[in-house]
C-alpha cells in the first residue's frame, strides 16, 4: 500500500537517517561539536578513571594535606591529602552513572506512560494518567528528590539479594522524577501520530494496536525525546551535585563532584581556591557539553522545537 | 473565561490533594515508625503504642490524611511535629518569609536583567551583543548556583569584604546590611533564570518582530517604541508562563543556596527536618512549596489572559 | 502632463543566497498619478509585491533595495533615512495587506491600534481627538456601531470586517496613496467584491491614489486605471486597463487571462460589471 510505504519516518532507516543528519549538522556548527568533545570526554573519564587517575582518590595521606596545584598534584590536594585530580575523574563517574542512568530509566518509564495514554486516547484513562503526571510535576524535582530521600534516609538498603546504595537509590528516583516530562512528550507526539494517515493506512493492513504503537509511534518521537534526553542529562548532573552538596547523595568517601564542593565550604574562609574551583568547574564544563549537544541535536533534529528546555 | 477559571482552580486543587495524599503515602509508608523516631530506642513497645494512638497513628493513612487536611482547610493549621514538638505554623511564619524575599529578590533580578538583555539580542538579531547574550545563556543555564555562589562567597564576601560570607542580617538591623545579606544568594539563586528568560524572550521577540502585525505597524509610521512593545506584549505571553514556573522552581534551588548562605529559611527548616527524620515537618514544607507552585502558575495564566485576549477566547 | 504623485523608476530590489545576490525585482518603472488607480498584476513571485514593499521601504531583511528611484511628489524615497521615512509611512502612503488576522495586532484593541496610528502623526493630538477620528474612519469603511467596537480585538471581528479595519487604519492619517496588496485574496467570494466596492468608494470619496497588488487580472480590470503586467520581477506590458485585457500583447499576460474562470456572457471590464460591483452596499 502506497500511503504506508511512503510513511515519513518510520522507516528502519530512520535511525540511520537520524544520525546522518546528526553528523551532518555537528560538522557544521562549532558548539555542537564543542559540546560532543566534552561530552565524550567526561564520558571516557567515568570510564577509564582507575587507569587515567594518578592517585588513589580515597585513601587518606595526611602527610600531603591541602597542597596547592603543583607538579606533583596538578590540581592541588585537600584536607585528606587525597589527590584532587585523582577524585575530580573519579567524581565523573559518580556523576556520569547518577545522571545517564537515571534519564535511561526517565525514557523507559516516562515511553512506556506516555504511549499508554495515547493508546487511550481519549478515555477517562487518559485523562487520569495524564492529570496524575501534572500533578507530580507540579512539585520542583529538586524538592522531591530531597523529601523522598530524607524520607528513604541515606543508608543502604537491602532487598532480597540487591542491595541499594544511596547513589542507586538517588539515580532511581531521579529517573522516576524525569518520567512525568517525557511521558508527556511522547503522549503530545504520539497523539499526533495516532490520527496520521500512516497509521491508519497501517491498521487497514491489519498492524495490531502493539505492532503500531511500537513499530510505527514510537519511532517518530525519538527526535524528541533524543534530545530532551540529552539536556536532562545536564540537569541530573547539577541534581546529583546539589544533593551531594547538602549531604543527602553520594555519601563518602566515594569522591562525587558535589560532596568535593560540600568539604569546601569548610575552607572557604582560609585561602585553599583549588579545593571549591576545580570540581565546579568539573561540573560546569560537563553540563556545558551536555546543555550545547542537547541544544545542537534540536537544531537538526528537532527543528519545530516541541522540545523546550526542561526547567529546574 | 470564568468557566475556564473554575476549570484550573478545580485542577490545582485536584492536584493539591494528590500530592498531599501521595506525601501522606510515602511518608507513613517508609518502615520505622515516626513514634519511634520522637520516643528514641529506649522507648518501650507499649510507649511507642501509646504514642501512635494518642497522635493517631494507628489509625488508616487515608484517615489520618483527611483528619490532618480538615485540620489544614477548617483551620489553617499544619499540625505539631511529632518529633520537635513544635507548631508548623509558628515554623512556617517564621521561615517562609524569609525564602519569600529572597524568591522575590531573585526572581526580580533575574526578570529585571532578563528582558533588557532579550529585547537587545532581538533587536541587534545576529550582532556581537546577540552572540555575547548566547554564550552567557549557555554558561549561566549551565553553571550550578550553589558553586557560583561558594565562589561569591571565596571572593567578593571573604576576600574583598564587599558583602557578609552568609548568614541572614532581619530588616530589623538596618537595610542596608539586610540587603547585604540576601543580595549574594539573590545573585545566586537568580543567574540560571536569567538565562532562561533571556532566551525565551528574545526567541519569541524575534519571531513576533518579524510578523505581519509588526509590519503593519511599520507600514503604519508607529515610532520604533512603540512598534516594539506591539512586537514585545504578544512575545511576553510564553516568557510569562515560563516565568511562573520559574517562580516555583526557584524554591527549589533556593533550598541550596539557603544552605549555603546559612540562611534560616523554609529550605534549611526542611534539610534540618530530614536530619532529625522529621516527617511531619518535611510534609508540611513540602505541601507549602506545591501551593506556591500552583498559585503561581494560576497567576501566569491570569496574567497571559490579560496580555493575549485572543487566549481566553480560544478555549472552550 | 501633470506632476506624478509616484515615480518609480529602474527599481532593484535583491536578496542574498548562498551562492550571491538574487535579483527579485529587475529595474521595474511605474507611475501613479494624482486621483489615478494602477494595478499590479502577475502570479506568486513575479516580484510585484516585493515591488510594493519596496516604496513603503519595507522589504523584508535580508533583502534591499539595491538601484532605482522612488520619487514620491519629487523626493526620492530610497535616499530617505528611517526616520524620515516613518513620517511618510501611513501619513503620506499607506497599505494594506493580504491578511487581516495576521495583519492586525491579536494583542491590542483595534481602538488602541487606531489611536497610536493617529497619534504617531498627529502628536499633539489629545486622545480623545485621537479616539472621535477613530470612530470617524472606522464609520467611513462601513463599520456600525464603531464607538462600541473600539474595545473589540482583532479576533471579534469577521474576515471581510477585519479587513475593514485595516483599511481604516491605513486611511486614519489621510494618505495620497493607497496600497493595497492583494487585499482580497484571503477573503470569501462574496466579501471580495465588498472589499473592492469599498476601496472604489474611498478612491471616490477621498481622492485617494491606489496601487493595487493582484494576481487577478478580473479584478484589477474592475476597479484599475491603468495596469502594469509584472513577469519574474520584469514589467512586461502596460497600458490601459482595456488595451491589456482586449489585446494583450505579450504571452504571460494572455496566459493569466486564460486562468481565470469567467461566467459567460459577462465581461468582467464592462460597465455593467463595474457599476454592480461599485454600488454594493457595504
Amino acid at each position: 500500500m502506497s500511503v504506508a510505504e511512503k510513511r515519513p519516518l518510520a522507516e528502519a532507516s530512520h535511525v540511520m537517517a537520524a544520525l546522518q543528519r546528526i553528523w551532518q549538522g555537528a560538522r557544521l556548527n562549532w558548539a555542537t561539536t564543542t559540546g560532543a568533545v566534552i561530552v565524550l570526554v567526561a564520558i571516557g573519564a567515568a570510564i577509564f578513571a582507575p587507569l587515567i587517575a594518578p592517585y588513589d582518590p580515597i585513601e587518606i595521606a595526611i602527610e600531603n594535606k591541602l597542597l596547592p596545584p603543583s607538579a606533583e598534584f596538578w590540581l592541588g590536594t585537600d584536607h585528606g591529602g587525597r589527590d584532587i585530580l585523582s577524585r575530580v575523574i573519579w567524581g565523573a563517574r559518580a556523576s556520569l552513572t547518577v545522571s545517564l542512568l537515571a534519564v535511561v530509566i526517565g525514557v523507559t518509564g516516562g515511553v512506556l506512560i506516555g504511549l499508554f495514554a495515547a493508546y487511550h486516547s481519549g478515555s477517562w484513562v487518559e485523562q487520569i494518567v495524564m492529570r496524575a503526571i501534572d500533578a507530580i510535576a507540579s512539585i520542583p524535582l529538586l524538592i522531591w528528590a530531597i523529601a523522598i530521600i530524607g524520607i528513604v534516609g541515606v543508608d543502604s538498603v537491602g532487598i532480597g539479594p540487591f542491595t541499594f546504595t544511596n547513589v542507586h537509590k538517588l539515580l532511581i528516583l531521579i529517573g522516576l522524577l524525569y518520567m512525568p516530562t517525557l511521558a508527556r512528550i511522547t503522549h503530545a507526539v504520539a497523539q499526533v501520530e495516532m490520527t496520521s494517515d500512516y497509521v491508519k493506512a497501517r491498521r487497514v493492513q491489519g498492524a495490531g494496536n502493539l505492532a503500531i504503537m511500537f513499530g510505527d509511534v514510537l519511532p517518530n518521537c525519538l527526535s524528541p525525546l533524543i534530545v530532551q534526553a540529552t539536556l536532562l542529562v545536564a540537569i541530573g548532573i547539577v541534581v546529583e551535585a546539589s544533593v551531594s552538596f547538602v549531604g543527602l547523595g553520594v555519601q563518602p568517601p566515594t569522591p562525587s563532584w558535589g560532596s568535593m564542593l560540600a568539604d569546601a565550604r569548610n575552607y572557604v574562609f582560609s585561602g585553599e581556591w583549588w579545593l571549591p574551583v576545580f570540581p565546579g568547574a568539573a561540573i560546569s564544563l560537563t553540563v556545558i557539553g551536555f546543555n550545547l549537544l542537547g541544544d545542537g541535536l534540536r537544531d537538526v533534529l528537532d527543528p519545530r522545537r516541541s522540545t523546550g528546555r526542561l526547567l529546574t | 473565561m470564568l468557566r475556564m477559571l473554575l476549570n484550573r482552580l478545580a485542577f490545582s486543587i485536584l492536584a493539591l490533594l494528590f500530592v498531599g495524599l501521595l506525601l501522606f503515602v510515602l511518608t507513613r509508608g517508609v518502615p520505622g515508625s515516626p513514634a519511634r523516631v520522637a520516643l528514641g530506642l529506649e522507648a518501650t513497645d507499649t510507649q511507642i503504642a501509646q504514642f501512635e494512638k494518642d497522635h493517631g497513628l494507628d489509625r488508616p493513612v487515608v484517615e489520618q490524611y483527611i483528619r490532618w487536611l480538615g485540620q489544614l482547610v477548617l483551620h489553617g493549621d499544619f499540625g505539631r511535629s511529632f518529633v520537635t514538638g513544635r507548631s508548623m505554623n509558628a515554623l512556617l511564619t517564621e521561615t517562609l518569609p524569609i525564602t519569600l524575599e529572597l524568591v522575590l529578590f531573585a526572581f526580580a533580578f533575574a526578570v529585571a536583567v532578563a528582558l533588557p538583555i532579550g529585547v537587545l539580542s532581538a533587536v541587534y538579531e545576529g550582532t556581537w551583543i546577540d552572540h555575547a547574550a548566547r554564550i552567557f545563556a549557555v554558561i549561566g543555564v549551565s553553571v550550578p548556583g550553589f558553586w557560583l555562589g561558594l565562589m561569591l562567597i571565596r571572593f567578593p564576601a571573604v576576600e574583598f569584604g564587599w558583602f557578609p560570607p552568609g548568614g541572614f542580617v532581619p530588616l530589623s538591623d538596618g537595610l542596608v546590611a539586610h540587603l547585604q545579606s540576601i543580595a549574594l544568594p539573590a545573585f545566586a539563586l537568580g543567574v540560571y533564570y536569567i538565562a532562561i528568560l533571556s532566551r525565551m524572550t528574545r526567541s519569541g521577540l524575534v519571531e513576533t518582530l518579524g510578523s505581519e502585525y509588526v509590519r503593519t505597524a511599520r507600514a503604519l509610521g508607529l515610532p520604533r517604541g512603540r512598534v516594539l512593545w506591539y512586537a514585545l506584549k504578544n512575545a511576553l505571553v510564553p516568557v510569562v508562563s515560563v516565568g511562573a514556573m520559574s517562580f516555583g522552581y526557584m524554591f527549589g534551588w533556593a533550598l541550596i543556596v539557603e544552605y549555603l548562605f546559612n540562611i534560616p529559611g523554609m529550605s534549611n527548616a526542611l534539610l534540618t527536618a530530614v536530619g532529625q527524620r522529621d516527617y511531619f515537618t518535611m510534609q508540611a514544607v513540602v505541601y507549602v512549596f506545591t501551593i506556591v507552585f500552583i498559585v503561581s502558575n494560576l497567576a501566569a495564566d491570569l496574567l497571559n489572559r490579560q496580555l493575549n485576549p485572543k487566549l481566553a477566547s480560544a478555549q472552550p | 502632463m501633470t506632476a506624478l504623485l509616484l515615480d518609480v523608476r529602474d527599481l532593484r530590489v535583491s536578496f542574498p543566497m548562498a551562492n550571491g545576490m538574487t535579483e527579485a525585482v529587475r529595474g521595474v518603472s511605474f507611475s501613479v498619478a494624482p486621483g489615478e488607480a494602477i494595478g499590479i498584476v502577475g502570479e506568486s513571485g513575479s516580484g510585484k509585491s516585493v515591488s510594493a514593499l519596496a516604496v513603503m521601504r519595507l522589504v523584508a531583511q535580508p533583502g534591499r533595495i539595491t538601484g532605482g528611484e522612488i520619487l514620491f511628489e519629487g523626493r526620492d524615497l530610497a535616499a530617505l533615512d528611517e526616520k524620515a521615512m516613518r513620517t511618510v509611512r501611513g501619513r503620506h502612503i499607506s497599505m494594506v495587506f493580504q491578511d487581516p488576522l495576521s495583519s492586525l495586532n491579536p494583542a491590542f484593541t483595534i481602538g488602541q491600534q487606531l489611536v497610536d496610528t493617529v497619534r504617531a502623526h498627529r502628536p499633539a493630538a489629545t486622545r480623545e481627538a485621537a479616539r472621535d477620528r477613530a470612530v470617524e474612519v472606522l464609520e467611513l469603511v462601513g463599520i456600525t456601531e464603531a464607538g462600541r467596537r473600539l474595545t473589540s480585538y482583532p479576533h471579534e471581528f469577521s474576515g471581510g470586517m477585519r479587513q475593514r479595519v485595516m483599511i481604516a487604519l491605513a486611511i486614519a492619517c489621510e494618505p495620497k496613496l493607497l496600497i493595497a496588496d492583494e487585499p482580497t485574496t484571503a477573503l470569501d467570494v462574496t466579501i471580495q467584491a465588498q472589499v473592492v466596492a469599498l476601496l472604489w468608494q474611498l478612491r471616490e470619496k477621498l481622492g485617494l491614489s491606489v496601487l493595487f497588488i493582484s494576481h487577478n487580472l478580473d479584478l484589477v480590470a474592475e476597479i484599475c486605471d491603468r495596469v502594469y503586467v509584472m513577469h519574474t520581477g520584469n514589467v512586461v506590458e502596460h497600458g490601459d486597463v482595456e488595451d491589456i485585457f482586449l489585446r494583450p500583447q505579450h504571452s504571460y499576460t494572455r496566459m493569466l487571462q486564460n486562468c481565470i474562470p469567467r461566467i459567460e456572457g459577462v465581461e468582467p471590464w464592462s460597465a455593467a460589471a463595474r457599476s454592480s460591483t461599485g454600488e454594493v452596499a457595504p
